[in-house]
């Protein structure tokens, strides 16, 4: 009975993670489909709080564009208007370029920038301005025409700095980059030795690769319940298991065996039984979630998830109900170990 | 004939059910709340594009509708979680779901507000200024946090900007929007008025059934095979309203199944309690059947005896397990697809809970009398109390 008890909590598990990894195959197959798009790399989870050295990158294989971003204030006809100071260097072959702006102190207001600002103050464009940035202000920076070319990857209402100028103003926060964008994949030792996340610039693929890794989430506090089940579950069996066979371990005890012996015998006993239970439970599990996704077509119900072999699942529920049974089974292979000293199992 | 003991049994399975089936239940209704909320939602049909500026103040000009909000929804990421950012009228927006202001301001031209829940989930605050990915094309944009506001609705967990920043996001053409969401004192006038307004739209919402107009009905796998076989060139016009229904169906049948695997293991554990009670009553059905009592006595008997106690457990169980649903999940922060998951009291989910452990308890126990009657009277009847193996549910539930 215990045994079948463990199989249907391990059928659960399985079963909840099948059909959880068949949602997120199907869902990567639609969004491999798609494609995402160039590659932004940055390290940690926010572009704009992302900072990588920049003097690695002519160390990175490959034609990429180093982007500097970083909010501030512009101040133009004495009004203040927050913006996003850009810097963007085009690497080839391990060398940068800074092509826009060619002033050192210039600032190149974008054409969506420069309507914004120009419907604000309703008057024709200074020709200098100042910017907050850093805690720094610098002030008179020439306003220059927009850039000539602009990735498609980003608007238009940016303000352009060349990457010296940010550098200048503060070395640690100005010289650093924000994010590396590149149309094909850096490889992954870079990408692993350089610490970087990659940011998917399309952001439907990400949003369905991450809405299936938050329901991964409660699955994970599934698996945990379900270890404390087992462990339960094994704990009432071998306690019960130890009361009624008192009289043979205390036979066994008075033939030579001894304590260890004994208590490796029940703890056996417990993971054995615990084994039997999660390897039916994990046939069950994958069976049955098999006959929901195809079964339910006929019900109207015609869906995405693809099932395969859940390798992961099979492993974390064996751990689970393994480790849970370890431990559960501890305390009464110990009672039983030490059951003859109290007397209370000898023969009457 | 099945003893008292047995109610803890079920009581706990009932628990297991109330804690998780509400969860699972109101999973498969996140993407279309996403889409429609409380209102009727007006998205693109399968002919010629019709969800534009000409509609959405054709509609506004009727005095039958009460608010009209035309939309871009935009599926993107912020710091690497699923976010759904709205393209609104802001006025629109906030008469339509009532909101309330957090922190900020409402207004201008350029406004990134952030539901009050997806604001503390990313710790934001007005002010802050936070990177933003390209919904359906590549793209990298910075939206400025204007304000917080609160919603009753899923918006509390959405980020909404000015339609400007969300057709750069979305690569949606100056004159469209994904989606109208009306109020109407009068649906069937809005129906008429967009069929005679020749759009080819589909139209969902509260109270009516989901109509298509100068349209194809969606097709819930053409969007999946049109993506697979071609690429997203391949997607059709009403890609809105057929991804939506993938979405659903798909979330559904993986609550449905996680649903099921669940009522096995509950079934499992009912008969199992069952099985445990009634097996030290084996004597007694001995004896009424030596005194002369019917099967069919023994069976109606068995089955008054066991409903009551099996509907109290089902009833008892359901209500703690799903208010401790509620609270773990308030603290788990349950997120599907950039929204938490909202678990509100439903009466049919509720009332399926006691329905299916009154059906499993009644089958259990038609089961286990069926297999004493099997034997004959004097074989049940015995000194010894029934040797059951130790290692059965009731052990735990005995503690």
């Amino acid at each position: 009975m215990t045994a079948w008890a463990i199989a249907f909590a391990c059928m659960v598990l399985v079963g909840a993670l099948t059909l959880a990894d068949g949602l997120a195959n199907g869902v990567g197959s639609v969004a491999d489909r798609i494609g995402s798009g160039p590659a932004a790399y940055i390290r940690g989870r926010e572009l704009l709080a992302s900072e990588i050295d920049a003097n690695v990158l002519s160390g990175i294989p490959g034609d990429f564009l180093a982007l500097r971003a970083h909010p501030g204030i512009l101040e133009i006809n004495a009004t203040s208007i927050p913006v996003i100071v850009v810097a963007v260097v085009n690497y080839h072959a391990g060398t940068g370029t800074d092509p826009y702006p060619i002033g050192a102190r210039d600032v190149s207001l974008d054409a969506g920038l420069r309507e914004e600002i120009e419907e604000q103050i309703e008057a024709p464009l200074a020709n200098v301005v100042a910017l907050d940035l850093f805690g720094l202000r610098l002030t008179n920076l020439p306003v220059v025409p927009p850039p000539p070319t602009r990735s498609p990857l980003f608007p238009e209402d940016w303000a352009w700095v060349r990457a010296d100028l940010l550098a200048a103003m503060d070395p640690v926060h100005g010289g650093a980059v924000q994010a590396i964008v590149t149309d094909l994949p850096l490889d992954p030792p870079t990408v692993g030795r350089l610490g970087l996340t990659r940011l998917d610039t399309l952001g439907a693929v990400g949003f369905l690769r991450a809405g299936v890794a938050e329901i991964q989430t409660p699955l994970r506090l599934l698996a945990l319940l379900i270890g404390f089940v087992i462990a339960l579950l094994v704990y009432a069996a071998m306690s019960l298991e130890v009361h009624a066979r008192s009289r043979e371990i205390a036979a066994l005890r008075t033939i030579g065996a001894s304590p260890t012996t004994i208590a490796a015998v029940y703890e056996a006993q417990a993971v054995l039984i615990t084994l039997a239970g999660a390897i039916l439970g994990t046939a069950l599990g994958i069976l049955l979630s098999h006959a929901v996704v195809d079964f339910a077509p006929l019900f109207g119900l015609p869906n995405l998830v693809i099932l395969a072999l859940p390798i992961d699942a099979i492993g974390l529920t064996l751990a689970v109900a393994l480790l849970a049974a370890a431990f559960a089974g501890l305390v009464p292979s110990r009672r039983a170990a030490v059951l003859v000293r109290t007397k209370e199992a000898l023969p009457t | 004939m099945i003893r008292p003991r047995a109610f803890a049994g079920l009581a706990l399975c009932a628990f297991l059910l109330g804690a998780t089936w509400p969860v699972l239940a109101a999973l498969p209704s996140v993407p279309a709340r996403v889409v429609a909320g409380d209102a009727f939602a007006i998205t693109q049909g399968s002919g010629a594009l019709s969800i534009n500026v000409s509609l959405a103040s054709n509609l506004s000009a009727r005095n039958w509708t009460v608010t009209v909000s035309p939309e871009i929804l935009g599926l993107s990421v912020l710091q690497g979680d699923s976010v759904v950012v709205r393209g609104v009228d802001h006025d629109a927006f906030h008469r339509l779901e009532n909101t309330s202001l957090v922190s900020g301001s409402m207004g201008g031209s350029q406004f990134g507000l952030a539901g009050e829940a997806l604001a503390t989930r990313f710790g934001l605050a007005t002010g802050d200024t936070v990177t933003i990915v390209g919904a359906f094309v590549p793209r990298i944009a910075f939206v400025r946090i204007t304000g917080v506001f609160r919603a009753e609705s899923v918006a509390n967990d959405e980020l909404l900007v000015d339609f400007s920043m969300a057709r750069f996001l979305t690569g949606l053409g100056p004159l469209n929007y994904h989606s109208i969401r009306v109020t109407t004192k009068d649906p069937a006038e809005m129906l008429r008025f967009l069929d005679g307004f020749g759009s080819s739209v589909h139209v969902s919402g509260p109270g009516i059934v989901p109509t298509d107009i100068h349209s194809d009905p969606p097709n819930d796998e053409r969007l999946a095979n049109a993506i697979l076989r071609t690429g997203v060139g391949g997607a059709p016009r009403d890609y809105l309203a057929t991804a939506l229904g993938e979405a659903t169906t798909s979330v559904r049948v993986v609550a449905y199944g996680i649903a099921i695997l669940i009522g096995v293991l509950v079934g499992f554990g009912v008969h199992a309690t069952q099985a445990r009670a009634f097996a030290d009553r084996a004597p007694a059905v001995g004896v009424l059947r030596a005194v002369g009592a019917s099967n069919g006595w023994l069976r109606r008997r068995l089955l008054l005896e066991s409903f009551p106690f099996a509907v109290l457990a089902g009833l008892l169980g359901a209500a703690i397990g799903f208010f401790t649903g509620i609270v773990l999940l308030r603290g788990l922060d349950l997120i599907v697809f950039g929204h938490q998951v909202p678990i509100s009291f439903d009466l049919v989910t509720s009332a399926l809970i006691v329905l299916v452990l009154v059906g499993i308890s009644m089958a259990s126990a038609v089961v286990l009398l069926r297999g004493a009657l099997r034997r004959r009277p004097t074989e049940s009847i015995r000194e010894a109390p029934a040797t059951e193996p130790p290692q059965s549910l009731e052990a735990i539930l005995r503690g």
